[in-house]
């Protein structure tokens, strides 16, 4: 450092000094120097986590409706291990079938399907004889009860021209089952 | 400009003398002034007596700056001088034109110089050895191109910077304060602004949890929905049916596949409504009807209906 530059050097912390005391005189609500940046930031970084905030609630709230569907079918479907589903099943139909005073002549295998990761579908197929009346009470008693059964395929015709109060029931029907997550594989 | 030159004898003997003049105009006078009235001199020379000197005039070929001069003369005074270089400190006077009179001191007077400044306790901002220093005049333009060591330099301006450090202090001390309210305003204000950006840090955290199991959801809906399970609504659709058929017809033939239900509806009249009379409804929707004459001369319609979504 020069000898001319080096004797001003003591001058220095009192220049900066009294131009920090005019600074804050002169503008006495004024930051202090640089902080205003730093709270600007602070404040876009809020803004915009607002906005993304508000963005993925709308989202989450449009999810909720459009799943309100799956939660239905959650509720109305079984909810058991694989080897508790056969069983479950002809029982229930058993008994649905016993409500209506219908009798079931053949219930097939009943086939696993998994379709999505903790979901499967169990498929069968039924065969039977009844009134209309008797057909009624089944189909009300299996749309509406739990496990909810969905008709893959259903065929209702009177088994002879010569016999319309009698009918002729073949169908293929479905039951969903979501699993615990643990069995989910 | 004032300053004192301060003799000192070869017996280590002193005397002062104050004189005012300039260093710049060789022309311009000095002359000598009362030392007790003049306050604090701008300048001390020490001019002291020395042994083992030898003293040079050289002329430089051409003018040079300060710096390249004070190189040439180094230079050319290491090939006169009978020592080494190393063991001397030189000094140098312009004396108009291109011609310097330089002076080599051992060492070993100037130390011993030094000493005798130290014991009397002088302070002095030049040493300038009496070879070059003839008169006050030439003693003033007489430089020496190594420093002095700083504790033989003295200290001006006590009361002035004592002064400037108590002021300095005072300002110190008002503007802490003021900074330091500032800054805690400051700082309770990003506090705020933080925790606030904290809060909404966790409620996007949360919400894009919420986002990855409604994702999920929706992926296990459609592929529930593209695995044709099948549809629940054959209970309620034949509901629809016998309510909104007239009691003429019946239906003699009822298939579903999937979401699609094909009928046929046998009736002893045509009805030009029956499209109409079926339509659609929460469960289903009529997508064609064909109409046949049977061999018993009975109308046979042929009904294809689509099932609603399975939910």
């Amino acid at each position: 450092m020069s000898e001319r530059i080096r004797h001003w050097v003591p001058i220095l912390p009192a220049a900066a000094l009294l131009s920090l005391a005019g600074w804050m005189a002169c503008f006495p609500n004024a930051r202090l120097p640089f902080t205003g940046g730093v709270l600007e930031k602070e404040r876009r970084g809020i803004a915009q986590a607002g906005a993304e905030l508000e963005k993925l609630r709308r989202e989450n709230r449009a999810l909720r409706e459009e799943l309100l569907p799956l939660e239905r079918m959650r509720k109305s479907a079984l909810s058991l291990p694989r080897e508790k589903v056969r069983p479950a099943l002809v029982e229930r139909l058993e008994r649905a079938a016993a409500e209506s005073g219908m009798t079931i002549r053949s219930i097939s295998d009943v086939q696993e399907n998994p379709i999505a990761p903790g979901v499967a579908a169990y498929t069968f197929n039924i065969s039977a004889g009844c009134t209309i009346n008797e057909l009624e009470a089944l189909l009300k008693s299996l749309s509406g009860g739990t496990p909810r059964f969905y008709w893959k395929s259903l065929r209702i015709r009177p088994p002879s021209p010569g016999t319309p109060e009698q009918l002729q029931l073949d169908g293929q029907l479905s039951v969903l089952n979501f699993r615990e997550e643990g069995e989910a594989s | 400009m004032r300053f004192d030159i301060i003799e000192l004898d070869a017996d280590n003997l002193i005397k002062a003398q104050r004189y005012r003049g300039s260093s710049r105009g060789r022309s311009a006078g000095i002359a000598k002034e009362d030392a007790v009235s003049a306050g604090e001199p701008d300048a001390i020379l020490l001019v002291a007596w020395t042994n083992r000197t030898m003293r040079y005039e050289i002329a430089l070929p051409a003018r040079a700056g300060r710096k390249a001069a004070r190189e040439i003369l180094y230079q050319e005074l290491s090939d006169l001088l009978p020592v080494d270089p190393e063991s001397v400190r030189w000094f140098y006077r312009h004396d108009g034109g291109n011609r310097f009179q330089v002076c080599a001191v051992h060492c070993a007077e100037i130390e011993r110089v030094l000493r005798a400044a130290a014991e009397h306790s002088l302070k002095f901002d030049r040493l300038i050895p009496a070879a070059l220093a003839e008169t006050p005049e030439k003693a003033l333009r007489t430089a020496a191109p190594e420093p002095l060591p700083a504790e033989f330099r003295p200290v001006r301006f006590r009361r002035w910077k004592a002064a400037y450090l108590v002021m300095l202090a005072l300002l110190v001390a008002i503007l802490t304060p003021l900074a330091w309210g500032k800054y805690r305003r400051f700082s309770e204000e990003y506090q705020s602004l933080n925790s606030r950006r904290e809060m909404l840090a966790a409620g996007l955290r949360k919400q894009r949890g919420d986002y990855a199991g409604l994702s999920a959801g929706k992926t296990q809906l459609d592929e529930i929905r593209n695995a044709g399970i099948g549809w629940a609504r054959v209970a309620p659709l034949l509901g629809v049916l016998s309510e909104r058929l007239p009691a003429s017809m019946w239906v003699t033939h009822f298939a579903v596949n999937g979401q699609t239900a094909d009928l046929t509806v046998s009736s002893a009249e045509d009805d030009a409504n029956l499209y109409k009379t079926i339509g659609d409804s929460d469960f289903h929707s009529i997508v064609s009807l064909k109409k046949n004459r049977g061999a018993d001369n009975r109308i046979l319609f042929s009904v294809k209906l689509k099932g609603k979504q399975i939910e």
